[in-house]
């Protein structure tokens, strides 16, 4: 097990070096550069070549590229060129926001999908069946954005019971948590079914019945429990859609997070903290897979027989 | 199945532990926004609502003036921090802030004076220390070397009274000074605090007090300012709302106060509300329609093309478009609030004339590109004159693209035709000309290399006397709309700011660097 840990832990290094690569290549391919957006409007052609050389973006491409990878062994990202802070320092005070409102969405799509799921496989080709899916389908198809500025006006404008936006108290996240699970409860609950489908159908629930189990425990019991087990899977891919599609979220709620903060520094062409900002992704992103890996292998003694041979 | 359920349970647990620990403390809540806002401050027999709070559209970033141009920072800055000049909104003149007086002994030589007994906010008194300390640190600062790079000499004559000797002369230097990455900091405050405490130390009537990345920046009122009079207001917030509409919902909902630019779509709902107020400005912000002069492959470097679509284009037309008709059509390159605007005929709306001089150069059928940025007033206004330039029989192929490969483009590609583009000077009249109109102007994107407008440039921003002055800038304002025609000049838009009923002190700057200085409600 450890050994495959360990396997794991480096296999995160070309990964990154390459999403490294990627992003600091992609980003000097764009079209336009911080210094012209950044100098004042009477800044001379001088001054602006001045102000470029000052910020460190004079020399070539692979230039460039190796003083920022030798700095990022050193655990430098480096300095935010809009904001002239390090950029460790700025991801770490928006990476909270983003990951209480990624954990807030999972909590909501978790206690909407695993209800619905479960009722559309015990009812199975019923109504209640066709509804669930039905509603699984509107959440994965409904625009966050526009689902976002819907809720807004309901519970904000007309009902004023939430506040529109910002950060502030715990009522601020519902409504953007709810935005955010909406989608992933419809593909949360999708799983949950076909996964509850196949649990049912087994033999160990058959012989719970005949020795008298009431239907409400083999299912909350014995079938839930493995059914589980595919979600705990895809739990990191979901963290991983949680964050990335905090984008248009945290744009619409105001939230301040990471998603807004990377957006903003590619559109401002701020390379250091856009590439900054998308390695910490990455990094988190392989953390959570590999921990989902261990937690599986944990619950399922198959996997954990193959890590042992 | 007893491991799964320890995990589904540790996993619930950090979950939820993580969403409430997030929200329940830190000091991120303990000065909510809002939180605050009912109940009044007594003043003689005028009670004031204590808290204000402002909508802003883009991040505030940082609180040091010298590291930043963003308008969005610098409307904070506005209030906590002072310049040595800056514009009277009320005049529109460059007067003194921190300065009492000012003198030009030559154009390289300049002597101020500064106001006597003003506070900072750790009770230090302004001194010419100050003011030095503030040059020096901002000499190192890329966002303003380039300001203090015109200074060969800064002599102290007392703690009030400093004078500077400049490399190169420059009548209109006091304009330097409103520069608002320049505003001043104190020195010992510097000495006895941590750089990042010390930049918040300023002369302004607000004092900094929280910063929340994204989310909103607070300031109380500075109880011992001298150069401003005390706030009526305790507490002024700045909240980050990117989202149009999500601004306009928090307006409605009493969330915030005062909106900054409110959506087009709702000027009229704000103007004609009982419980909202639309307050506009003209921006100085000229908007144009531009040609790359440099381009001899394009009937775009032929002056007569250039004047027939200056007669051809219906302003009003694109100012209903672009604007919904908030916008002053103009007649002028140079903007119409600065020094030296002559309010000169330029080139009107004369289509018959336009379809003759197209006539003439055997325009029919001719094709020609246009880029612009992907803001909604500029694609409205190249869709625009793509439709008008239509009726002429000339195709116009628009491209639009993100401002940073707009800007890239018009610096590199040389093969451009047109471009839709807006300039917006700062300060005073030779910045209005020197950059985007003389040869070795940084943000000449039009290419116009003309000697003899260079050498009026130069001689309009030498010469001492007003009169003179005024009639050179009058001649470039004549040749450059109706002989040259880099630009066709169409309109300076109206800024606009949404507020509640009531609110008051929200001052529009024409530059973007709004003033909140005295932003307050009466609530009895």
């Amino acid at each position: 097990m450890f050994r495959y840990i360990f396997q794991r832990f480096l296999m995160m290094i070309p990964v990154i070096l390459a999403v490294s690569f990627v992003v600091y290549y992609l980003m000097d391919l764009a079209p336009g550069d911080i210094v012209s957006m950044m100098a004042p409007q009477d800044a001379t052609e001088a001054e602006i070549e001045m102000m470029r050389e000052e910020m460190g973006l004079s020399g070539t491409l692979p230039e460039r590229y190796l003083r920022y990878m030798f700095n990022l062994l050193k655990g430098d990202l480096g300095e935010s060129l809009s904001m002239k802070r390090p950029v460790i320092e700025i991801f770490f005070e928006r990476f909270p926001a983003t990951l209480k409102l990624a954990f807030g969405s999972i909590l909501v799509a978790l206690l909407i999908s695993v209800p619905l799921g479960v009722a559309a496989a015990t009812h199975h080709r019923s109504w209640l069946d066709g509804t669930s899916m039905v509603t699984a389908m509107l959440g994965l198809s409904m625009p966050s954005f526009w689902l976002g500025l819907l809720l807004i006006i309901v519970f904000s404008l007309k009902l004023g019971i939430l506040p529109s936006g910002g950060s502030s108290g715990f009522a601020s996240i519902i409504l953007p948590a709810i935005t955010l699970g909406a989608g992933q409860a419809g593909n949360l609950t999708r799983i949950t079914r076909s996964s509850m489908l196949e649990v049912i159908r087994q033999d160990y629930l058959r012989t719970a019945r005949a020795k008298g189990v009431s239907e409400k425990a083999v299912i909350y019991k014995h079938a839930l429990k493995n059914a589980l087990i595919p979600i705990i899977t895809i739990f990191g891919s979901t963290l991983g859609n949680a964050l990335g599609g905090a984008v248009a979220i945290e744009t619409v709620f105001s939230w301040p997070g990471v998603g807004r903060l990377t957006v903003t520094a590619i559109n401002t062409r701020d390379m250091t903290l856009a590439t900054g900002c998308i390695i910490m992704f990455t990094i988190f992103l392989t953390f959570t897979l590999l921990l989902v890996d261990i937690a599986y292998a944990y619950v399922d003694p198959r996997i954990k027989a193959q890590y042992s041979k | 199945m007893k491991k799964t359920r320890l995990i589904a349970l540790l996993l619930c647990i950090v979950m939820v532990a993580t969403v409430f620990t997030g929200c329940g403390g830190g000091n991120k809540e303990t000065a909510a926004p809002g939180s605050e806002s009912s109940g009044g401050q007594s003043s003689g027999e005028t009670k004031y609502k204590k808290e204000i709070i402002i909508a802003i559209a883009d991040e505030f970033t940082t609180i040091d003036p010298t590291e930043t141009t963003a308008e969005s920072n610098q409307i904070v800055q506005d209030c906590t921090h002072d310049l040595l000049t800056d514009t009277n909104l009320a005049t529109m003149q460059n007067e003194g802030e921190l300065v009492e007086s000012w003198e030009m002994i030559a154009p390289d030589h300049w002597k101020f004076k500064l106001k006597e007994g003003v506070k900072f906010h750790d009770g230090t008194i302004l001194n010419v220390d100050d003011v030095d300390f503030t040059f020096k640190r901002a000499a190192g600062k890329s966002t303003t070397s380039a300001y203090m790079a015109k200074i060969k000499e800064f002599i102290k004559i007392d703690d009030l009274n400093f004078e500077v000797k400049l490399k190169n002369g420059d009548v209109d230097f006091n304009y330097v000074f409103a520069a608002n990455c320049l505003a001043i900091l104190s020195k010992e405050a510097f000495e006895s605090m941590p750089e990042e405490e010390a930049v918040k130390i300023g002369t302004g009537p607000w004092k900094f007090e929280e910063f929340v990345q994204a989310d909103y920046v607070s300031l109380v009122r500075f109880e011992e300012c001298t150069l401003y009079d005390v706030p009526n207001t305790e507490r002024l917030v700045f909240r980050m709302i990117p989202e149009a509409s999500a601004r306009m919902i928090a307006l409605e909902n009493g969330e915030v106060d005062a909106i900054l630019s409110p959506s087009a779509t709702d000027y009229k709902r704000l103007a004609e509300s009982d419980d909202f107020q639309l307050i506009t400005q003209t921006g100085r912000g000229q908007h144009y329609v531009a040609f790359n002069l440099s381009n001899k492959n394009s009937i775009v470097s032929n002056p007569k093309f250039r004047e027939a679509v200056a007669y051809a284009i219906n302003k009003e037309e694109m100012v209903m478009a672009a604007w919904d008709g908030y916008a002053q059509v103009s007649t002028s390159i140079m903007c119409r609030d600065m020094g030296y605007y002559a309010d000169i005929e330029g080139i009107g709306y004369d289509p018959q004339k336009a379809q003759a001089m197209f006539d003439e150069l055997g325009a029919k059928g001719l094709k020609i590109h246009l880029i612009t940025s992907d803001a909604i007033h500029r694609v409205k206004m190249a869709e625009n004159f793509q439709a008008q330039m239509a009726k002429y029989g000339i195709t116009v192929t628009v491209e639009f693209m993100q401002q940073a490969a707009l800007i890239e483009r018009l610096e590199k590609d040389k093969s451009v035709e047109m471009f839709v583009l807006s300039w917006t000077p700062g300060k005073n009249a030779d910045y209005m000309f020197r950059n985007p109109l003389h040869s070795s102007g940084g943000r000449n994107y039009a290419y116009l290399k003309d000697p003899e407008i260079d050498a009026l440039i130069d001689a309009a921003a030498a010469e001492t006397d007003t009169a003179k002055r005024a009639q050179m800038y009058e001649e470039l304002q004549i040749r450059l709309t109706t002989e040259i025609i880099p630009w066709v000049p169409i309109a300076q838009a109206t800024l606009t700011l949404g507020a509640a009923k009531g609110v008051t002190g929200l001052l529009l700057h024409p530059g973007l660097v709004h003033q909140f200085k005295t932003a307050e409600k009466i609530i009895n």
